[in-house]
């Protein structure tokens, strides 16, 4: 296999690893703060701080992909 | 969620100190920057190739961040007119919740240790039960002075309440 596919496979590997760990990790954060937490108002704009930034992050990556 | 028993309210709800929180946070935030304060010395790898692994490094170390808050977050001492509850989050998947009613406790010792702790009031509250061996430790808790005579002063109410 020529180095550029395979920097592309690692490339792809990469961005899917992240995305499916992200929306693992966010599902079982969100479980524990609806289970456990008191003010679910206060958890709501935690998730909207978490889900924002983790959505930019994502976007830019998946962008950064699409240039390579 | 804790159910709260009849006649039961909440005196004091309480979080661990904010600064081993904040070291641990700093440590994440440091270690997620890193890669993208490499951007201008390295020469390894195209730009927008090293960009993509900083970014993808960046996000694992937000959801780090995360996970660690919410174990702090979900750490709590709540104190009620009728017990004390310890719920510890060791990991996201641990969870350890320690409830003492306060007809049973015998004891309540406070350590503030270390230059930090006694600068910034914080320490370790040990609370000794009857009937157990077992002694309850709460790290890193705000005011613990404060708190160990709120645990007293219920106690002793609670004992007075039960005598009335």
């Amino acid at each position: 296999m020529e180095s550029a596919s395979l920097i592309n496979l690692a490339v792809l590997i990469v961005a899917g690893v992240v995305l499916v760990l992200t929306v693992t990790i966010g599902l079982f954060l969100n479980y524990h703060w609806q289970r456990y937490e008191f003010s679910q108002k206060r958890i709501s704009q935690r998730r909207t701080i978490f889900i924002l930034v983790s959505l930019i992050l994502v976007v830019i990556m998946f962008y950064l992909l699409y240039l390579l | 969620m804790i159910k709260l028993l009849a006649g039961e309210t909440v005196v004091l709800e309480l979080r661990r100190h904010w600064l081993p929180i904040t070291l641990e946070s700093l440590v994440i935030l440091v270690a997620g920057f890193l890669p993208l304060a490499l951007f201008f010395v390295q020469n390894l790898l195209s730009p927008n190739l090293f960009l993509f692994f900083a970014v993808a490094w960046l996000q694992i170390f937000w959801l780090a961040f995360f996970v660690v808050w919410t174990n702090y977050y979900l750490d709590i001492l709540v104190i009620t007119n009728k017990r004390v509850i310890d719920i510890e989050q060791i990991t996201l998947f641990n969870r350890d919740v320690a409830q003492l009613k306060l007809e049973n406790i015998q004891d309540v010792r406070v350590q503030v240790e270390g230059f930090w702790s006694s600068i910034l009031n914080f320490g370790d509250l040990y609370v000794q039960t009857a009937g157990e061996s077992r002694e309850f430790v709460i790290k890193s808790i705000p005011k613990p002075l404060v708190v160990q005579e709120l645990i007293l002063k219920q106690g002793v109410w609670y004992n007075r309440r039960q005598w009335t």
